[in-house]
């Protein structure tokens, strides 16, 4: 009498759930990373440079002088970028909505509030009239 | 003493200005007037190749140098870019044209085709020390709106001195020291969907100002546009809003806000973006009652019919 072989285990068929997951994954590493090259490049200090002469040489030597080097003076102005701020703009040919900004969270400049008049007993004509441009 | 009176009008910026007057120095007050927005205008429009803004568009990224005035306008029109979201955006300039629109009425329009976003004023360049301005290779900018408004403000605050003023650029009006009647400055505020009246304002002091989609269309073929454009798809506006009209204490705000409510295109949307900035307002939709944002209805002296 034989032993029948055990049937061979059903092979698991991957599932399409996982490559879905996989592309989320990826599209959110992608998102990461554009985010992350954004913020860089946000706060990428503007870089001013200047050059100067060193100065002067303070005692004499036998030998000639080297020639003078050029010094560079590194100015930074870092640019604070506060959340909610201004997206940086794409500088790619290709304008995409993209470029447009978050609204932000500093203060909005006052439009300040218009003084109502009185209405009088009998309105008069317009005087002006707040035609569309 | 009789009270002094000036009024003239006249075609500047694109548009017919007004300019009434009323107190000891009026006449005078109404030269000042023309000569100043007849500078104002060779600095900031863009028709005009030797104006600030003209030498900004045509400088390809380089910086140039630009009046005190101009460099405050462009700042001015960063913040709003900014605070709008991006919904007021000043470089819509080249999907503009590519809609057909060049700006001159008398000209006619160009064919219909099709822009592409605005690139936004991220990269704009004020440098106050050198008096220079630049703007990134192919933006290019349009300050008439905002110009127009802020010429309404400069005026108002260099003609404050008299007892009544008001200044009109097209529609950008600022109002100060009530009529020299006795009364408030009445201000029309059309209907564009019918042609008739929507309200009248009484208004002591302040400012108002319209955008719609209703105005300045044009036809090419089987296609039509307007001149408010979508800084975010470059395409004229398509929304429920037909036209925004908002009164404040300042022209220059107004009339962003206007346009930034036009492109905000849903009713509830634009009006929420409105009361977000504490302006007063009127929003207008294609069909059915009005919304008002703010305390508009008691600037009315006739309200609108009808509002939600």
């Amino acid at each position: 009498m034989t032993t029948p072989d055990p049937a061979p285990a059903p092979r698991r068929r991957r599932r399409p759930a996982a490559a879905g997951r996989v592309l989320v994954t990826g599209a959110a590493l992608t998102a990461t990373s554009l985010l992350v090259t954004a913020m860089a490049t946000a706060d990428q200090p503007a870089v001013e440079l200047v050059t100067a002469a060193p100065p002067a040489a303070v005692a004499p030597t036998t030998a000639p002088p080297p020639p003078p080097t050029p010094v560079t003076v590194v100015i930074v102005r870092r640019h604070i970028i506060t959340s909610g701020g201004p997206a940086p703009a794409r500088r790619s040919p290709s304008r995409s909505v993209a470029a447009a900004p978050q609204p932000s969270a500093a203060p909005a400049p006052s439009a300040g509030r218009a003084t109502p008049a009185p209405r009088p007993a009998s309105v008069p004509p317009p005087a002006a009239a707040s035609t569309a441009s | 003493m009789p009270l002094t009176a000036a009024t003239a009008t006249w075609l500047a910026m694109g548009t017919t200005v007004t300019v009434r007057l009323a107190g000891r120095g009026a006449e005078d007050g109404l030269g000042l007037a023309h000569r100043r927005i007849a500078e104002l205008e060779a600095r900031w429009s863009r028709f005009r190749p030797d104006s600030d803004v003209g030498r900004l568009n045509r400088a390809a990224g380089e910086a140039v140098p630009v009046h005190p005035e101009t460099l405050e306008l462009l700042d001015t029109a960063r913040t709003w870019w900014q605070v709008t979201g991006g919904r007021f955006d000043p470089t819509v300039a080249d999907a503009l044209m590519a809609a057909g629109y060049d700006g001159d009425r008398a000209a006619g329009h160009g064919p219909i085709g099709t822009g592409t976003p605005a690139p936004g004023l991220a990269d704009l360049v004020v440098d106050r020390r050198s008096s220079t301005a630049a703007l990134p290779e192919g933006v290019r900018i349009d300050l008439g709106g905002i110009g127009k408004g802020r010429t309404a403000d400069l005026l108002a605050a260099e003609l404050g001195h008299l007892d009544h003023g008001l200044v009109d650029l097209g529609g950008d009006l600022r109002v100060w020291g009530g009529a020299p009647e006795g009364h408030g400055w009445p201000v029309a505020v059309d209907d564009l969907r019918d042609g008739s009246q929507l309200a009248l304002l009484g208004l002591a002091d302040g400012a108002v100002a319209t955008s719609s989609t209703l105005v300045r269309r044009w036809r090419d073929g089987d296609r039509e546009a307007h001149h408010l454009i979508d800084p975010r798809t470059g395409q004229p506006v398509e929304g429920e809003v037909v036209s925004v009209t908002v009164v404040a204490g300042r022209a220059a705000p107004a009339e962003v806000l206007a346009k930034a409510g036009i492109v905000t295109g849903a009713v509830e949307a634009a009006t929420a973006l409105l009361a977000e900035h504490g302006v007063a307002a009127l929003v207008v939709p294609a069909e059915g009652p009005v919304a008002v944002v703010g305390e508009v209805l008691d600037l009315c002296w006739t309200p609108p019919r009808e509002v939600r």
